[in-house]
């Protein structure tokens, strides 16, 4: 018998096995063929159709890693709607124009062309060049302040001192405000809220004790220009009453008030203007002295030295006014 | 199998992919049966239980993968019974069976001198009596149970499902070579085994 003979018996042994003719239950069939028919229809129908593209984009925003990301940007574009139209950093320099409003108020009551140490104090030009650029804010104080500017420039710069000093808020002649510390960019509103309104208060003070630093400076600006009158002046008390006026040279004769004097006068008036400087009495030097009376009483006394023209006015209050030689030497020979 | 007038298994499960149900109805009407038999057999009667299981899982598996499936190298049948040997072998390690995957580490038979099986008689139709052949299946049932789990799955796949060993080889998932070495492992304990018990049998007939 060989093998194929045996496997023969085995097969047949197979099909008349208990079990050859087993089937499946019934349910189970019933409920196998349930879930391949709802298959099968599921493949059959539309949603088998390729998606919408904004169901597609909008699967994709559904993603967490999407989602989160695109939350972040709209966070990040909420803060920057809030933070719109305010300052950057908070260190930066405040723009002037809020703190300007009060300046000019007390421009006008400068009456006369100040002194240089004046015109330096209350010169704001320098001061708003930091307000512009923050890289420059050091600058003016870096530059030394000239201690006695040439005669040109100070007349140039006390004919543009007016307009500048209306054009100037007082905020800039305190010190730059001190930066403050920059706020973290996870401010809230409301924080920025206070803190404009911090600086605006400081801005605020700042404005009035600018403004009354001004206004003494002002009222001392006006005392000494009373004190430095010029030559104009006299010239004009002299031809209100001329009568009433003499001269005399060194210890001359008193003479009547002439053209001679006047004419003098008013060339000395257009060489000095109102660049008369004190002086201490004791370095006034001995020269050629021109004095004029009123009634008899010496009010004026003219004396020319080797580099100007020193004026007393008494009680042995001295000016000088320093002049080039070439109108020096014009007024040692038109002097009376 | 099927003869030419019917759509092949491929056919129909590619119909059934494109969301025709009756395809699948037809497939499960071919395969329902052997299947079912196969599992059972495989699972033995120790864990006969499961056979429910396995047979519903192995053919939802068959209704999830439509979409994937293509009709490459492997028949559907052979397939089919892949994905149900996947799952016996699931079972058989749940329940704590050992599982050999690797090539038979039973010692090589070796025939009896005088063995009951060389003298089984050749089937003859005055020996097809019903009862001897149901007791012989019993006892076929009885030595399938002492099969280790691969010689009996090379075994049913070709005697019982009449698969060419080829494709015993794939769905077992192995080389031609080993699966011949199981299958004739396997038929030279089952006919040790079956010539036992058909020994008072072919002393009776003869």
């Amino acid at each position: 018998m060989t093998d194929d003979e045996r496997d023969a018996h085995l097969r047949a042994a197979l099909r008349h096995a208990p079990d050859a003719q087993l089937q499946p239950p019934h349910a189970l069939s019933e409920l196998i063929l349930k879930e391949a028919r709802a298959k099968a229809r599921d493949a059959a129908s539309p949603a088998r159709l390729p998606p919408h593209p904004l169901l597609g984009i909008w699967d994709w925003l559904a993603r967490p890693s999407v989602a989160t990301g695109f939350a972040g940007v709209m966070v990040a574009t909420l803060i920057g709607l809030m933070w719109w139209d305010q300052p950057m950093d908070e260190a930066m320099p405040r723009p002037p124009a809020p703190a300007a409003a009060p300046a000019p108020a007390p421009a006008p009551v400068v009456p006369s062309p100040p002194a240089a140490p004046i015109a330096e104090a209350t010169r704001p030009a320098p001061a708003r060049e930091p307000a512009r650029t923050p890289q420059r804010k050091v600058a003016p104080a870096a530059k030394p302040a000239p201690a006695a500017p040439p005669a040109a420039e100070t007349a140039r710069e006390e004919q543009a001192a007016p307009v500048a000093r209306e054009a100037a808020p007082p905020v800039a002649l305190s010190a730059p405000p001190p930066a403050p510390t920059p706020a973290p960019a996870a401010d809230t509103a409301g924080a920025a809220a206070m803190s404009r309104a911090k600086l605006f208060d400081e801005s605020k003070r700042r404005s009035v004790g600018s403004a009354d630093t001004l206004n003494k400076a002002a009222k001392t600006e006006a005392r000494e220009a009373e004190a430095r009158s010029s030559i104009s002046q006299v010239r004009t008390a002299i031809a209100a009453e001329p009568a009433r006026w003499s001269w005399h040279r060194d210890d001359g004769a008193p003479q009547a008030m002439n053209e001679v004097v006047r004419g003098w006068l008013a060339r000395l008036d257009a060489d000095a203007g109102d660049r008369w400087q004190p002086v201490d009495a004791t370095a006034v030097r001995p020269g050629r002295e021109i004095r004029l009376l009123r009634d008899g009483h010496v009010e004026h006394g003219f004396r020319l030295v080797e580099n100007g023209v020193l004026w007393q006015r008494p009680p042995g209050h001295w000016q000088l006014v320093t002049l080039p030689p070439t109108s020096l030497g014009a007024l040692e020979s038109t002097a009376p | 199998m099927s003869d030419a007038s019917e759509p092949s298994d491929d056919e129909l499960m590619s119909a059934y992919a494109s969301g025709d149900a009756t395809a699948f109805e037809r497939l499960y009407a071919r395969h329902q049966a052997g299947l079912y038999r196969f599992i059972r057999r495989l699972l033995g009667n120790g864990l006969a239980a499961q056979t429910d299981e396995v047979f519903q899982d192995t053919w939802l598996k068959v209704v999830n993968a439509r979409q994937r499936w293509e009709p490459q190298g492997a028949s559907f049948r052979t397939w089919l019974y892949t994905l149900a040997n996947h799952r016996v072998i699931d079972i058989w390690r749940r329940s704590g069976r050992e599982v050999s995957i690797s090539t038979d580490d039973d010692s090589p038979w070796e025939p009896e001198a005088g063995a009951a099986w060389q003298h089984w008689p050749a089937p003859s139709p005055q020996s097809e009596d019903l009862a001897f052949w149901r007791r012989a299946g019993e006892r076929l049932l009885g030595c399938l149970d002492e099969l280790p789990l691969a010689q009996r799955s090379a075994f049913l796949l070709h005697h019982d499902d009449e698969l060419p060993l080829a494709e015993v080889a794939r769905a077992l998932e192995v080389g031609f070579e080993t699966a011949k070495t199981r299958l004739r492992y396997a038929m030279s304990k089952l006919r040790t085994c079956m010539g036992a018990y058909l020994a008072p049998m072919q002393g009776g007939s003869s």
